[in-house]
């Protein structure tokens, strides 16, 4: 079935990304050097670009799975790729069959793409890529199970094994380390990990947060929907750093959410409390890149801190210490993920775009900080070495670390405590406490 | 009134028409010019600027029926978020139109302060108008749609028309990403109008004043990020546009 499967492996985000590029022939604008840049970028491509140059026809998969969906809602975005072979009628049933054989329910349908979780944006690319397949010579895939929990990696099983009975390639890139089915490269040559020593204990105060949806009227209908987290305790004493899992689509990211008074419960409250008190947590979100708000990182850092120079000089010496270590392990360990890092003095990299996000939130004292996802766009050890160094910043400031994560294994010996969601019925979600942690 | 439910009408163009009706006033001006001078008529005493009144009062009307228009439309959660916009965006201008029409009295020209006020107001109501009328008429039209009917037709009304439909995706994901940035924001300035750091504002009686410069960073900040991740997709979207375009030849 994998014959015609190759597999490349890249050690940072912008290698990884400038392979597609080239693979792919679509441009992808920089989103972390700043405005000027990406004005300047995209004049570039406006004033080259020629419809002849379009010399293949790949279906494609990016690393951030929002990318690369051009239409509002799923129904649109399969029913656009399946009317190049399908005439229009057809083409919006086939689409809602394509929803449910990739393992979405037909209420996605209509549901706004920008509000579908990391992994159902995944099986939704899945589903979009099958639906091209009789129009593409090939698929270029970028990191394309890893928002994805191991239950479902069935799903890309079948779209490669659709691929491969029309003998068509699959071209996969990988960062080196990243979950993938069967891969045997987990980096586990690369180091052996510093732990932060100190067991910083917080609590996650947990008084059933109901959230709720409400109905979309227009453009498309979507009924109201509600989620309420539950636990069988208040409060959940924990050890930072600590896990949280579950299924696609259950919630993860809408608890972080509400840790982080993003979003605001109809009821019901969750707060944390570790050595800087009581209050809302720090989020880094799933797709890091679009919270430095269309700036370069340091005019980022800049623009955050501008009415306070105490926190700015704190959050300044935070990422020098993060990026500083980070160069000295990795160099060390004669480790290529350097280039995760860029070149010395400039700050482009999503790595370094994340140490930005995460000193800022280290720098602003609060009981919690949580990350989504820390380890989308980077390799296995980076993503270690980084939330190692994280956890020592965080742990030194008062601070309780969360990574919210599909891939329990990546983390193993860093973390201390671990909760995990699961679905009750319809609308509940448990939380409870592992004791693998 | 499902009777005024634009989005229930079936066919694009008669959906087209009923909303490019709905729009004249607002585009040419007619018949509010002469529903103001009406008004001026049915006034039985001579009143301080009639005309700007009659003016504001042709507007109101106007727009009642507009927002009746949207409401039906969109249901109350959307009409409240287009409101919402229209304010934001309506409140902004005219209050920075007054301040700065109050620091460069040479703007006003012979204007009285009366009469700046009024013009304010007027200006006030017709961006709450015009907004959830735009909003509405932007996302009354599905550019896949649009695409797939016009890779049918040939010529330049092919191109033009592929390239008005990318058009209206680019203005549609502008609204998406709002909703995005809205949440990046709130986590960035829980207080929504004031930074998360602001201990620099306390330490002079006179601090308070970063408060002008904060919110002229704000307001570029958001004009900035939202054409950024708005535009950031424009090269997949076109090459999604060519696709579609070739296949279905």
């Amino acid at each position: 079935m994998v014959a015609c499967m190759t597999i490349s492996l890249f050690e940072s985000y912008e290698e990884q990304m400038s392979y597609f590029v080239d693979t792919t022939k679509v441009n992808l604008l920089p989103m972390t050097n700043g405005r000027g840049a990406f004005f300047k970028e995209l004049g570039n491509w406006f004033r080259d670009y020629s419809s002849d140059d379009i010399s293949e026809h790949v279906s494609y998969i990016l690393p951030n799975p929002a990318q690369g969906l051009s239409f509002p809602t799923a129904k649109d975005v399969l029913s656009a790729a399946l009317s190049m072979h399908l005439d229009s009628d057809r083409a919006e049933e086939e689409a809602i069959t394509l929803l449910l054989e990739f393992g979405l329910s037909p209420e996605k349908a209509g549901q706004p793409v920008v509000s579908l979780s990391g992994g159902e944006l995944l099986l939704l690319n899945f589903a979009k890529a099958k639906a091209m397949l009789p129009t593409v010579n090939r698929l270029v895939a970028c990191s394309p199970v890893n928002w994805l929990n191991r239950n479902r990696y069935q799903y890309w099983e079948s779209l490669v094994s659709f691929y491969a009975d029309s003998k068509k390639n699959v071209d996969v890139a990988l960062l080196r380390g990243e979950p993938f089915p069967d891969n045997d490269d987990d980096g586990k040559e690369i180091f052996s990990q510093q732990e932060d020593s100190r067991n910083l204990q917080w609590k996650l105060f947990i008084d059933n947060p109901l959230v709720v949806f409400p109905e979309i009227r227009f453009p498309t209908y979507h009924p109201q929907s509600c989620l309420q987290f539950v636990s069988n305790e208040k409060e959940l004493n924990l050890i930072s750093p600590a896990l949280i899992t579950g299924d696609n689509g259950i919630g993860k990211s809408i608890l972080a959410k509400v840790m982080a008074g993003v979003i605001k419960p109809a009821n019901g409250v969750a707060t944390s409390l570790s050595a800087n008190g009581n209050g809302s947590a720090r989020l880094i979100f799933q797709d890091a890149i679009d919270q430095v708000f269309g700036m370069s990182i340091d005019a980022h850092m800049d623009w955050v801190f501008q009415f306070d120079s105490t926190k700015a000089k704190a959050a300044k010496s935070i990422y020098s210490t993060i990026e500083r270590s980070l160069r000295e392990t990795l160099h060390d360990s004669h480790f290529a993920g350097l280039s995760a890092l860029g070149e010395a003095g400039k700050r482009s990299t999503l790595l370094q775009a994340k140490i930005c996000l995460v000193a800022e939130r280290i720098a602003s004292l609060p009981p919690l900080i949580v990350l989504d996802e820390p380890g989308w766009g980077l390799s296995k050890s980076v993503s270690r070495f980084f939330i190692a160094e994280v956890c020592k910043q965080a742990h030194e400031n008062g601070a309780a670390v969360v990574i919210i994560s599909h891939q329990p294994m990546w983390w193993d010996g860093l973390i201390r405590s671990h909760v995990h969601l699961e679905k009750q019925d319809n609308s509940n979600i448990l939380l409870s406490v592992q004791e693998d942690g | 009134m499902k009777w005024l439910n634009i989005s229930s009408i079936g066919t694009w163009w008669l959906r087209l028409l009923v909303l490019l009706l709905l729009g004249i006033p607002a585009l040419s001006g007619w018949p509010l010019t002469e529903v103001t001078t009406g008004i001026q008529m049915l006034v039985p005493f001579e009143l301080d600027r009639a005309g700007d009144i009659s003016d504001l009062v042709s507007w109101v009307v106007y727009s009642s029926i507009i927002w009746l228009v949207v409401f039906s439309s969109v249901g109350i959660r959307k009409f409240l978020e287009y409101l919402a916009a229209a304010f934001i965006i309506g409140l902004t201008t005219a209050l920075l139109g007054s301040v700065v029409r109050k620091a460069f009295p040479i703007l006003s020209g012979t204007m009285s302060a009366d009469e700046i006020s009024l013009r304010m107001v007027n200006l006030l109501l017709i961006i709450v108008t015009v907004v959830p009328y735009a909003l509405l008429f932007i996302n009354s039209f599905s550019a896949k749609n649009i695409i797939t009917k016009l890779t049918d037709a040939k010529g330049k009304r092919k191109t033009i028309g592929l390239h008005f439909a990318l058009l209206l995706r680019v203005i549609q994901h502008a609204g998406e990403v709002i909703f995005n940035l809205l949440e990046i924001w709130a986590e960035e300035h829980p207080d929504k109008i004031f930074p998360r750091h602001r201990r620099d504002w306390r330490a002079k009686w006179y601090s308070s004043a970063n408060m002008f410069p904060w919110a002229w960073g704000a307001v570029f900040s958001w004009i900035y990020a939202t054409m950024i991740h708005t535009f950031e997709p424009i090269p997949g979207m076109v090459d999604e546009v060519e696709n579609i375009n070739h296949y279905r030849r």
